[in-house]
């Protein structure tokens, strides 16, 4: 960039999302519906009304409007993997459970559970408000003894502990908080989540919002509120709207700032190029209205400070409540905002996502994001729903704005490549002023995604239970079945940085022949008979003879960017060998000794650390080299006599005799040895070995799933770091949920 | 500059449309003066948008269709203010415009 932008302009881009919204249990179902034009309000019937507590003479009542948009399973939570007991997961509100588990997906979504944890990750969350709580409802089953300060009722429900809940349980340890501002909330949360990145606070940000309401499955007798709609459909913008209908839903996104994403090869979403939040003050009619002016100001500084032009949008994704008062109001604000730079008219398309799921409360602003920034992903408008002809008070035909009434290419309504930037912006209000407006753009396309079909990449998957590791397996094998074809290295490279490893593993190569979805599909089918999981002793077993790699073959392996560290170690112990002057011969068999040697402590930098090293032969070379330099840096080359023993007897001779295994009776022993073929393994324990014939980089990564499946923790982050690919948004974590609810004693 | 007879005219029927309206509800009735904030009325935004409805009914215009945002209206003096300007020889420029275009530089 040939002028530099001042920080608090940065742009940040969102690099993962989850969500749960009503009939869509993730975000690739909610994309579905967007795009299809689906709507999840859903009839609810006689037996889900009255196990909600509404009795049949409320529900048979004239003008009991049974509709609402239902999120599944609200009861359910994965407490073991959380570390909650039963006891307490019945005592945790269903928003604090269910954003532990959407903002874990979030991070995997990204590819970034672990360098999260690494970094300095903030959390920014909101939930939903307290007269629709679980709390409020069932205050009487819920331990009604002990709901004192800091009780596990009191940690469990109030919304103080949401955020830090849920920094706690995924170790993310930069500034945690929840943000309260109604129904703007979530985009409120999203700002600050923002300048603390363009201040330099953090490094990521896990934005979420979690807003389930108890009783869940009920409807509302009609005139119970003026929000609320009269005939239980919303229908933003439209002539016969009369209101909205709240609903429930949990979302999570990931914020990182955009140079970072590029450097790390993060999978973009949309970019925030910014957002402004104020309040509308005293100066309207109550407390509870809206005001033109408060939203016009949020518009028009977000714009300003995304260095746009309004006639640049093309896409605002409004609050649209579908009230007869509101949406006028919002559109006349976006007028005022939008004429101070273009008097034409109907270039912006305007939708609500609210048509489509209702209004979420503190979550509704997230759920705006997040249609936003897969929209813009898929370069795809999508319909507003229930738009018929408009609010008599909105003049369309004299306006900036129209609303989006179809699935369409956007860079093509717009005649326009499809690489080339497209703009989009959230405007996000909630009673009590705070209004909030943001600025999105679409993400420039990641660089260098050729699709792969030449290479073998090794793949280690794992889950808490066998049962989970199958379903994740099979969970993989129906995205890449469904998908386009995969760039099996990104594939590879994002399972494998980015997937905690838990006790149950599946980890192989997945061989450049091999169909992918095959492979997983063979995964899942064949993982209940595999060996059970194992936590090892590690031993390194070396009764090595020389591995004969020629100097050519040796010079190709370290010259490969993924092992410039083990080529330094190399060079610097062929260097200590080699500091008296020796012949040809003498100094070959030097440098077959230094690349084992480096071999060995390339294993350790991978994660790969021994308790004990058994040698024999050969290997007692090998062993004592690590031993000196170990102890001291110029010891090898200080020790002459060291090096005439190896030149006179370096060849070795094989084992002679089974060596003695630490504690081999009472612990696994996980043997790791070069020639497997030499290796007696104890009762208790299994081998892996690292190359049987010439050590090639197929052989290390046989051997690194190899490892990883026997239950060593390996370290990806350390193995790709001088070979990055690019990250894909894959699978998440498959849940084991169970039912977590204060049922009548 | 505003005629203040036009302005006294409005006034004498905004005060009667918002005793109808307050009486269609069953409120107490309270006095209505033209500095009154619509709030201490205890009139929502909906009632002031059948406050409107009805006014455009007796004046056959909405000042608040273009010139003026109704958000901005705080008292009986300013909702006043809007229909005698509507009455006017042209219309008043909205002060919100100005303030926009001061927050429209970097």
């Amino acid at each position: 960039m040939s002028q530099a932008v001042p920080s608090h302009l940065d742009t940040l881009a969102i690099v993962g999302l989850a969500c749960r919204f009503p009939g869509a249990p993730d975000q690739r179902v909610f994309w579905e519906n967007l795009r299809e034009g689906r709507e999840s309000i859903v009839e609810l019937d006689d037996r889900q009304l009255s196990a909600a507590g509404v009795t049949r003479a409320q529900w048979s009542e004239p003008g009991y409007i049974r509709r609402s948009p239902v999120l599944e399973d609200i009861e359910g939570f994965d407490a073991r993997f959380f570390g909650v007991s039963a006891r307490e997961a019945v005592l945790l509100d269903p928003q604090h459970r269910l954003l532990l588990e959407v903002g874990y997906e979030a991070l995997e979504d990204a590819a970034h559970v672990k360098s999260a944890q690494a970094g300095v990750t903030g959390v920014f969350a909101c939930m939903g408000g307290i007269t629709t709580s679980y709390l409020h409802h069932f205050a009487d089953r819920l331990d009604p003894q002990h709901h004192e300060t800091a009780s596990l009722v009191h940690q469990g429900n109030d919304k103080d502990f949401l955020a830090t809940r849920l920094s706690f349980k995924l170790n993310l340890t930069g500034p945690s908080m929840t943000v309260q501002t109604a129904c703007s909330s979530s985009l409120v949360a999203l700002h600050l989540a923002c300048n603390a990145l363009r201040l330099g606070e953090i490094d990521t940000a896990l934005v979420g919002a979690s807003a389930i309401r108890i009783p869940h499955h009920i409807g509302y007798p009609i005139g119970q509120s003026p929000l609320l709609s009269r005939d239980g459909r919303c229908c933003p913008f439209s002539s016969d709207a009369s209101g909205t209908l709240f609903g429930s839903g949990v979302a999570s996104v990931i914020v990182r700032r955009h140079v970072d994403a590029l450097r790390d090869g993060d999978h973009v979403y949309a970019l925030i190029r910014s957002s402004h939040v104020n309040n509308d003050g005293a100066m309207k009619i109550g407390y509870t209205a809206t005001s033109v002016p408060g939203q016009a100001k949020a518009m028009v500084r977000a714009i300003t400070l995304a260095r746009a032009d309004a006639r640049q949008i093309s896409y605002v994704e409004c609050h649209g409540t579908a009230t007869t008062l509101g949406d006028p109001l919002e559109i006349k604000a976006l007028e005022k905002a939008f004429r101070l730079d273009t008097q034409d008219n109907g270039f912006c398309a305007i939708g609500s996502v609210k048509s489509n799921i209702g209004h979420l409360e503190q979550a509704a602003g997230i759920a705006s994001l997040i249609k936003v920034a897969l929209m813009l992903k898929h370069d795809t408008l999508v319909p507003s729903l229930n738009y018929t002809t408009a609010n008599p008070r909105i003049d369309f035909e004299r306006s900036p704005f129209r609303v989006s009434q179809d699935t369409r290419v956007w860079s093509q309504a717009l005649g326009q490549p499809a690489d080339a930037p497209r703009l989009a912006a959230i405007n996000c209000l909630g009673i009590g002023g705070t209004n909030v407006f943001s600025v999105l753009q679409s993400a420039p396309p990641a660089p260098g995604h050729e699709v792969e079909g030449t290479v073998d990449v090794p793949i280690c998957l794992s889950a808490a239970t066998r049962d989970q590791l199958r379903q994740y397996l099979l969970r993989f094998a129906e995205f890449t079945r469904a998908g386009a074809p995969i760039d099996r290295r990104a594939l590879a490279y994002t399972v494998n940085i980015s997937r905690s490893a838990h006790r149950e593993r599946f980890a192989r190569v997945l061989k450049a022949d091999m169909d992918v979805e095959r492979f997983f599909a063979d995964a899942a089918q064949g993982v209940m008979e595999a060996p059970g999981s194992f936590a090892p002793r590690l031993v390194l077993y070396l009764c090595e003879q020389p591995q004969h790699l020629d100097g050519a073959n040796r010079q190709a392996w370290l010259a490969s960017p993924r092992y410039h560290a083990m080529a330094a170690d190399y060079a610097g112990c062929l260097d200590r060998l080699c500091g008296v002057q020796l012949d040809v011969d003498a100094t070959a068999r030097c440098a077959e000794l230094a690349f084992e040697v480096a071999l060995y402590k390339q294993l350790a930098r991978w994660g790969v650390l021994f308790e004990a090293v058994i040698d024999a032969g050969y290997g007692y070379w090998i062993n004592r080299c690590l031993q000196l330099e170990r102890e001291a840096s110029q010891a090898v080359e200080a020790s002459p006599a060291w090096l005439q023993g190896f030149l006179q007897d370096g060849r070795g001779a094989a084992q002679v005799e089974p060596p003695c295994w630490p504690d081999s009776n009472s612990a696994a022993v996980l043997v790791v040895s070069r020639q497997a073929w030499a290796v007696t393994v104890p009762p208790s324990g299994r081998c892996v070995h690292l190359a049987d014939g010439v050590l090639t980089f197929a052989e290390i990564e046989r051997f690194a799933c190899a490892a990883v499946q026997m239950g060593v923790s390996f370290d990806w982050l350390e193995y790709y770091r001088v070979a990055q690919a690019q990250k894909l948004s894959l699978p998440t974590y498959p849940f084991a949920r169970q039912r977590y609810w204060p049922d009548e004693a | 500059m505003l005629n203040h007879q036009v302005i006294e005219q409005v006034f004498d029927q905004v005060e009667y449309q918002i005793a109808q309206i307050l009486g269609s509800k069953g409120g107490p009735l309270v006095a209505v003066e033209i500095d009154s904030r619509f709030s201490d009325l205890g009139l929502s935004s909906l009632d002031l948008a059948t406050l409107i409805s009805n006014l455009e009914t007796v004046y056959e215009t909405d000042p608040f269709a273009e010139a003026v945002a109704i958000t901005s209206i705080v008292t009986v003096a300013d909702l006043c203010r809007a229909y005698a300007a509507q009455g006017g020889a042209g219309l008043g420029a909205d002060p919100l415009d100005a303030q926009l275009r001061d927050l429209r530089q970097l």
